[in-house]
């Protein structure tokens, strides 16, 4: 249990492309961040130089204020769980949890008690005999799991931990995870590509794209005030307007027309972006705010919802709105942006 | 199902083409006749007893087998780091070291063991069983890079860094998880490399001489004077031998999950 600081991380290939640039951030004692991103952004090669397995170019890691890049893997009293569980095939269940007690050289008494306690909170204990050949996708999960907290880790590190688990199991196991996380206050760092996976356990989130992070957030704070086109996008928006000069305090010109917003105008915002499901649409002017004329150019049925890509003065918008009102193509719209749901992106 | 027939009469025929010559020597073993014959016209014990008779081939199988296995425990001992170093180590032109690991397959025996001979034993004058032990090594040791190469191919490689972030060095990692995970293959090319070496007759021909006596050259010998059932009978002596390791190396290592 433990503070970690990331400080400055670099990383390039071959010394010429970047693989990770100028990487910070802090996870608090017993938090637990994920680190979010497409695959190939950077975010499982961050987590192995977390663990000691790659070494960085530059930039510290630092667990409690010491910086631990010079301490080898296997003294640094951490717990990683792999997305291909990496179980230890010739061991059993109970051998495989017991193998980080028995290289701390603790008595055969102390790792029967660790070990039975920790087969109980993640509901093993009657699998401790089988080897992992013989366990289901989820219970080898379940026993890397068990395997990477025994030893009581300063940290505990998981890569995608649960991509190769069906839907369903997949969201039983996150609240597991969640869960014992909670009760143990283990400091830990979870990467993930999955959006909701990381919303749904995480105190805070790190976006991460292009071997940066885009913003470090609540999950709340991700979701509802992303910073960049990059994390907007990911996060559900997807109309996007470029700012081309700020009119007054709250109103920006965009596409040579004018859009009226609330937030704190100090901002200077490089783009505007609203989400689908936020733009109004009706068939008849009804002189708001932020109203503009167009035509729809094709919809497609979403389930619940229909999408309308919707040819405007902005430019082409797309709008999700429920079937009480059905357009069809070339039908003449008006559309109009609620001010306060019009958020600013800063790159 | 017509493919599937086809597919049983050639295999059928396959394994009748490489059993029907071991039936043939094993029957021929127990024939009363003063030269190898088929059919045998009696049956008799007596050939394997005769062996007993020759001390050529008896000290040419002990020294054969001695050699055999010295070679092929020093391709594994040296084998196995190396294959380690290529595939783990991070290191450089892995291809290119394995190109060089496996080129005795490429070269004919007849010209590792010539060259072994002008170099080793008329050059440097080392006596013969250790130029042979460095010409069974040859032979055995591209069978240990590729089989042991595969067998940590097949091995998840995050499986020994969650050990080493378990709290387990490096090296203790490789006794306690990687060694354990690779032993089939390990087995597999100790008998394959034995096999090889302790059958090669060109490599030992070059390398063995008068008052060294190893098995095949002495088989050479008995041949060229008597042709009698004696022969049979060491063979298959031999294949009894190359059985029971087998099946000794399958009950211990699991042989066969490897070849599954």
């Amino acid at each position: 249990m433990a503070e970690v600081t990331i400080k400055n991380l670099e990383l390039s290939y071959d010394k010429k492309h970047d693989v990770l640039s100028d990487l910070s951030m802090k996870v608090k004692n017993g938090e637990l961040v994920s680190i979010l991103g497409p695959s190939g952004c950077g975010k499982t090669t961050t987590l192995r130089i977390i663990a000691g397995l790659l070494k960085p170019d530059h930039g510290n890691i630092l667990v409690d204020n010491h910086d631990i890049g010079r301490t080898p893997v296997y003294k640094r009293d951490f717990g990683m769980v792999f997305q291909s569980y990496a179980l230890f095939p010739h061991l059993t269940v109970f051998s495989n949890v017991a193998f980080g007690l028995k290289m701390r050289h603790l008595s055969r008494h102390e790792i029967q008690n660790k070990v039975k306690q920790v087969l109980e909170i993640t509901n093993l204990t009657n699998l401790a005999k089988r080897f992992p050949s013989e366990l289901s996708g989820g219970q080898q999960q379940r026993v890397s799991l068990a395997r990477a907290i025994v030893v009581n880790p300063r940290v505990l590190l998981m890569d995608e931990p649960l991509s190769n688990l069906d839907a369903k199991l997949r969201v039983e196991m996150r609240e597991d995870i969640r869960s014992i996380q909670q009760k143990l206050h283990i400091t830990t760092i979870f990467v993930t590509h999955d959006q909701q996976e990381c919303f749904a356990i995480s105190d805070h989130v790190a976006v991460m794209n292009h071997g940066k992070f885009e913003q470090i957030g609540t999950p709340q704070d991700i979701y509802y005030h992303p910073q960049t086109l990059f994390v907007a996008h990911f996060v559900g928006y997807e109309n996007f307007f470029k700012v081309e000069k700020q009119i007054e305090n709250n109103e920006y010109q965009v596409n040579h027309q004018v859009i009226h917003t609330d937030f704190d105008h100090s901002y200077e915002p490089k783009y505007l972006t609203i989400r689908p499901n936020e733009i109004d649409l009706h068939q008849h002017k009804n002189n708001q705010m932020n109203e503009f004329n167009g035509k729809v150019v094709n919809f497609s049925f979403l389930g619940g919802s229909y999408r309308y890509m919707i040819q405007t003065d902005l430019g082409l918008l797309q709008v999700d709105q429920n079937d009480k009102d059905k357009f069809d193509v070339n039908d003449s719209v008006y559309v109009s942006l609620n001010s306060q749901l019009v958020i600013p992106l800063l790159k | 199902m017509h493919s599937h027939k086809v597919l049983n009469v050639i295999g059928t025929v396959a394994i009748l083409f490489l059993v029907f010559p071991l039936i043939f020597i094993i029957i021929t073993s127990f024939g009363t006749g003063s030269t190898i014959e088929f059919p045998i016209k009696g049956f008799t014990f007596n050939w394997y007893l005769h062996i007993l008779d020759q001390p050529d081939m008896i000290s040419g199988l002990e020294t054969s087998l001695l050699v055999s296995f010295i070679a092929s425990a020093f391709g594994l001992l040296i084998g196995i780091p190396a294959v380690y170093a290529m595939f783990r180590g991070g290191i450089h032109h892995t291809a290119w070291f394995q190109m060089l690991f496996l080129s005795p397959t490429f070269l004919p025996e007849v010209v590792i063991g010539f060259s072994l001979y002008q170099g080793l034993i008329i050059t440097l004058h080392w006596p013969m069983m250790i130029s042979l032990i460095v010409g069974y090594f040859l032979l055995g040791f591209p069978f240990v890079i590729r089989l042991v190469g595969a067998g940590l191919n097949m091995m998840d490689p995050h499986m020994e860094e969650a050990a080493w972030i378990s709290g387990c060095s490096r090296l203790k990692g490789f006794f306690k998880i990687v060694l354990p995970n690779i032993k089939s293959s390990i087995a597999a090319a100790f008998i394959f490399s034995f096999i090889n070496s302790f059958n090669s007759i060109p490599v030992t021909l070059f390398l063995s001489g008068p008052g060294f006596n190893m098995l095949p050259t002495s088989i050479l010998n008995y041949m060229q004077e008597n042709y009698d059932p004696t022969i049979s009978a060491i063979s298959v002596i031999l294949m009894l031998i190359t059985t029971l390791i087998m099946m000794l190396i399958n009950h211990f290592m699991g042989l066969n999950r490897l070849l599954k």
